[in-house]
């Protein structure tokens, strides 16, 4: 077992390395740059947690009223629960993907190692990178608590001990939620189409929270945080009542004596006894189960019947966009990534919308803006809007999912052009939902402006065009075929964040545009503006034709040459 | 020595596996060969403890795998037909992962790990990450895992796909050495040529069925002048 235990941890550990992301072969130096780059963004990412620690801890220290509770203590707890929550809700998939959807199970299961081992040795893997970046979250606090009040050793062993105890509860549940879902239901058949929900559900949690504490004032916002936090009624005091092992830890961690360190051993053995207990009861049958589900598939082809085709003649044109869409809608990387932006506009429009109803001014508002807006102004809004929605192109990546098959396709008696038309229909497509979507929900707001709305999303169009077709181009010339998972094919490749880039570019050469016809015409006025704004769409139609023309004259020729 | 007793494996209603009662000897390179998905894969995993049977039992070296699993899985040494473990592990670290799983002692499994390396041209690769590999090599690699323990069983699942004829050269041969040693190897292949000058048993599978095994001059019967193929067609046409 501790020969697996190691190669498991080495492996995932391997994971993180330099270079150890894609499986495409990369020159040193792009390797030291990918690698670069993702510390950097891993860096941010932490400083912007960091960050917001020190601004709660340093609003409930300042509170005078509050010294009596050690608020600090009580943020380190916030934390420790948030913590919990996320191993409970994420830790679910991550669980269950290790344990029933791993590539190496029927390896495994040939090697002389008991079921308890695997099972032991698997979740001891989830656990250690839970617990990693539970002590990753709690450890800026535990030296925020040492500069106010003085190092204490202490307080580092319980919170170390604490952290290292934090996630093996709800890893726990995880593993018998697993366990029984893979067991009683037909879950795996749906697993891919419950993880893109659940994906969807979470950004539409996220972007709301994100909105809702946007829209607070500063003052109810702290009092959200002190109802949250603090007081005998708190969030935090009403979860810890009814989740009694994070409140032995916390007795352990703000008390002193022999109270607190029994409080703390009481914590530590029932997080480790409950593990223990759970892996021994399952651990007998897990391999048989785990088997059985790698099989799952195999029996479900061998039983049903196959699914008949039209049978219609098509295009190979017509023939590839079908097969491409079918691919971006089934294959859940590619739906959670390629159809992100797509649903996530109508989400925000959503939210915004809900949140202003909420207050209940939904209809004052629309009624001003109606009345100040002018058609030019909305036209920019829906074509800005346009542009900001079609910078997540599935085109981008459009040639790298092609992966090994890319080989395969070169066979085809077929053109370039059509291997790449296709795609490019396809981006467009879904492209057009989030379009439609701010075209439509600007009508509806806004019906005075119908025929400004109808020509931003016409532009739109034109905007997607060209970004879709620029950022296949780029894909054709820069194809990363090597990927493993289609999740490497998506995550692994920058392709698309050069998209992003490109689309922020353009809306700046827009800007750009309009602000230097505004100033040619001795300032702004609404006519000027509207000049400015047909110069944009001459430039973008121009635009528009100059990629066309590198689609069909570079990029049909780079599809050959991988 | 591989005893099959009445062994059925059913996967919904579709029996993988039809009683399949064989014995396999020691010191013989045996070689089973069947259409596609005629159960060739599935007796391997029953083999090999992957699967279990629905009924019968499967006994390696006289230890039934169903109920002493470790004990039998320890007689054997398992090449899979895509290896895909641990790609970020040298080879090395792979070896040794495989010799401590199956307690090799540090002496010998440097010992074994540098021989095979030598003999399948691996050693330059040794230090470098599986996943940098190409299938031959990492087939290579997932044959010197499975024989660092010195099985007396060697059980390989279509073993020569994707190798080019010096990497399938070596393996024969390697196949043979373990076999004249008094042991005993276990193959699915669809080369059939392979088959025909490797083997000194064959069993053929159709539909989960045992239909024919001994060595090819009994499964040739009358017609001395039949190759393999033709035996085989012959066999699965019959039954059709």
């Amino acid at each position: 077992m501790l020969a697996y235990l190691r190669v498991q941890l080495l492996h995932k550990l391997r994971g993180f390395g330099l270079g150890a992301q894609s499986n495409e072969k990369k020159s040193k130096g792009k390797t030291i740059l990918s690698g670069v780059g993702i510390t950097v963004l891993m860096l941010y990412l932490y400083g912007i947690v960091i960050f917001l620690e020190y601004m709660i801890f340093d609003t409930l220290t300042g509170m005078p009223l509050l010294s009596v509770f050690k608020p600090e203590y009580v943020l380190i707890m916030a934390v420790l629960l948030v913590s919990s929550l996320l191993t409970l809700i994420y830790g679910f998939f991550t669980v269950n993907a290790q344990l029933f959807f791993s590539d190496d199970v029927s390896s495994v299961a040939a090697l002389p190692l008991s079921g308890r081992s695997v099972l032991t040795v698997r979740m001891i893997s989830a656990w250690a990178s839970d617990a990693f970046l539970t002590l990753l979250a709690v450890l800026p606090l535990a030296v925020m608590i040492s500069l106010k009040t003085g190092f204490d050793a202490i307080l580092y062993v319980k919170l170390l001990v604490i952290c290292l105890c934090v996630p093996l509860l709800p890893l726990t549940v995880d593993m018998i939620l697993s366990f029984l879902l893979i067991r009683i239901s037909g879950l795996w058949k749906r697993r891919e189409g419950v993880t893109v929900i659940a994906t969807f559900l979470m950004m539409f949690l996220v972007i709301a929270g994100q909105l809702k504490l946007q829209g607070m004032a500063e003052e109810e916002l702290s009092q959200m945080l002190m109802s949250l936090l603090v007081g005998e009624k708190s969030i935090v005091s009403l979860i810890l009542a009814n989740y009694p092992p994070l409140q032995w830890a916390a007795d352990g961690l703000m008390k002193t004596g022999t109270a607190a360190w029994g409080s703390l051993a009481l914590f530590v053995a029932v997080s480790i006894g409950v593990f223990a207990l759970a892996v021994f009861l399952l651990g007998k049958g897990y391999l048989p189960l785990a088997v059985k589900q790698s099989e799952i598939r195999t029996v479900l082809n061998k039983g049903e019947r196959r699914m008949k085709g039209s049978g219609d003649a098509r295009s190979p044109r017509k023939a590839l966009y079908m097969q491409e869409m079918r691919e971006l809608l089934t294959v859940p990387a590619y739906v959670t990534n390629g159809l992100a932006g797509v649903i996530m506009i109508p989400l925000m429009l959503g939210v915004m919308f809900f949140t202003v109803m909420q207050t209940g001014e939904m209809g004052e508002v629309f009624q001003l803006l109606n009345q100040v807006l002018n058609p030019e102004v909305v036209f920019a809004v829906v074509l800005g809007l346009g542009i900001f929605s079609s910078s997540i192109c599935v085109a981008s990546t459009s040639v790298s999912r092609e992966g090994q098959t890319h080989e395969m396709r070169k066979t085809m008696p077929i053109s370039g052009m059509d291997h790449l038309v296709p795609k490019l229909w396809v981006g467009m497509t879904v492209n057009s939902i989030a379009l439609v979507v701010i075209a439509v929900a600007a009508c509806v707001l806004l019906p005075d402006f119908w025929l400004a709305v109808t020509l931003g999303f016409v532009m739109s169009q034109v905007a997607s065009f060209l970004l879709n077709a620029l950022s296949l181009a780029f894909d054709a010339a820069h194809p990363k075929l090597n990927w493993k998972t289609e999740q490497e094919a998506i995550k692994s490749n920058f392709n698309s964040m050069i998209v992003f880039l490109e689309a922020l570019g353009l809306l700046v050469l827009l800007g750009a545009v309009v602000f230097g016809v505004i100033k040619l015409g001795g300032g702004y006025s609404q006519s000027m503006f509207g000049i400015g704004l047909l110069a944009v769409c001459f430039l973008l139609a121009g635009l528009a034709v100059l990629s066309w023309m590198l689609l069909s004259k570079k990029a049909a020729k780079d599809y050959y040459l991988h | 020595m591989i005893t099959f007793e009445n062994v059925t494996k059913i996967y919904g209603d579709k029996r993988a596996v039809d009683n399949l009662t064989m014995e396999i000897s020691d010191g013989k390179v045996f070689g089973f060969i069947g259409p596609n998905g005629a159960g060739k894969t599935t007796t391997i995993k029953l083999m090999t403890g992957i699967v279990q049977p629905d009924e019968g039992v499967v006994k390696m070296n006289g230890i039934d795998i169903s109920k002493n699993p470790l004990e039998a899985k320890r007689t054997f040494g398992f090449v899979p037909d895509a290896f895909d473990m641990y790609g970020r592990l040298t080879g090395m670290e792979y070896l040794h992962f495989m010799a401590d799983v199956y307690g090799v002692g540090k002496e010998e499994r440097k010992r074994l790990s540098e021989m095979y390396l030598e003999k399948l041209s691996l050693t330059h690769a040794a230090n470098q990450q599986i996943r940098s590999y190409s299938h031959g090599m990492k087939q290579k690699i997932a044959v010197i895992g499975a024989l660092l323990h010195d099985p007396s069983i060697w059980i390989l699942d279509e073993p020569m796909t994707g190798l080019d004829p010096q990497s399938v050269h070596l393996l024969k041969e390697q196949m043979r050495a373990h076999a004249d040693s008094g042991r005993t190897v276990f193959f699915s292949t669809h080369v059939l040529d392979v088959a025909e000058r490797l083997c000194d048993e064959i069993g053929i599978i159709r539909s989960g069925k045992l239909i024919a095994k001994g060595s090819l001059e009994e499964l040739r019967g009358g017609q001395q002048d039949d190759t393999l193929e033709e035996v085989f067609l012959e066999l699965v046409e019959k039954g059709e």
